[in-house]
């Protein structure tokens, strides 16, 4: 024990007189500098379904039906007849996050509406750019920010396709690019 | 000193489990890039039959058999003729004879049948 303190402080003076050597020889400072950006987290928030309310099937063939991104009206053709009497919408998301950021949007091309026995497959029709599939968030970094993402929709209705109340879900996600 | 600070982040890179890969500023990068936020959205609609009304009508004799709704049983239908008006009703079948106010199957004086009524599916 007595023998390892010993070689402990040998190399200690070693140490110490080590760097004052060096110092002397040569003397180089150089600077480096430190960032960081702080944004806030993004935040997606459903605000309105896509909803087509009550439409009659056509006595032959197959109908269509659609909503536009920027429509509360839904519209038949081919047969397909539009009731009132439901609210009818296209699908509205509200997005939040920190100004003047990209953020990449994912969403599905169609999606199924079901009834338990049958289904109707709706095709998407969003308000962005698919090419990109991205937003800009209004505002400037520094500040919150937010966009709006609309989506609406159309289907193909065979009069072969059974009477009820169909329903369905889809799902959209945001991230920062 | 160099020796001990390696020997720290050694320890808490073990205590983490984690194996650092690079330097800090690239983990905060990382880590933004995956942020991310979801939501679903509920698609609906009410698909409806076809509702509509018809004749019976025999072209040979000009005879009128009768006049029909044809729904969904349970429809409630509001009827408005010449001869009645805002006559409500619910159809106990899928085809519902209409009474236009002359028994079906009595066909009137040839050019002078008046069949026009109005039926509202509510």
């Amino acid at each position: 024990m007595k023998k390892t303190l010993a070689f402990a402080l040998a190399l200690g003076s070693l140490a110490a007189a080590g760097p004052a050597f060096a110092q002397a020889a040569n003397t180089s400072t150089d600077t480096a500098s430190a960032s960081v950006t702080i944004i806030r987290p993004l935040t997606l928030t459903k605000t309105t379904d896509l909803a087509f309310g009550r439409v009659v099937q056509p006595r032959s063939g197959t109908g269509t039906v659609s909503i536009a991104n920027n429509s509360t009206t839904v519209v038949g053709g081919s047969g397909a007849v539009v009731l009132s009497g439901l609210t009818t919408s296209h699908a509205v998301f509200g997005v939040s996050g920190e100004g003047n950021q990209v953020v990449n949007i994912s969403s599905p091309a169609t999606f199924d509406l079901s009834n338990g026995t049958g289904t109707i497959t709706v095709t998407l029709a969003p308000d962005w750019n698919t090419t990109t599939n991205q937003v800009t968030l209004s505002g400037a970094l520094g500040a919150a920010g937010s966009a709006t993402l609309n989506l609406g929709g159309s289907f193909n209705l065979p009069s072969t396709q059974s009477s009820g109340a169909y329903t369905g879900t889809f799902n959209v996600t945001v991230a920062y690019n | 000193m160099r020796k001990t600070a390696m020997l720290l982040t050694s320890a808490l890179a073990t205590l983490s489990g984690a194996t650092f890969t690079g330097t800090p500023a690239f983990a905060q990068t990382t880590g933004a890039f995956a942020q991310e936020g979801s939501a679903s959205a509920q698609g609906s609609v009410v698909i409806e039959q076809p509702v509509g009304s018809g004749i019976a009508y025999n072209v040979l004799t000009s005879a009128l058999s009768s006049v029909f709704l044809s729904g969904r049983s349970g429809d409630a239908v509001s009827l408005t003729s010449a001869v009645r008006s805002g006559d409500a009703v619910v159809l106990s079948a899928d085809t519902w004879p209409v009474s236009l106010g002359r028994a079906a199957g009595a066909p009137g004086p040839q050019g002078q049948a008046n069949l026009l009524f109005l039926a509202q599916f509510n």
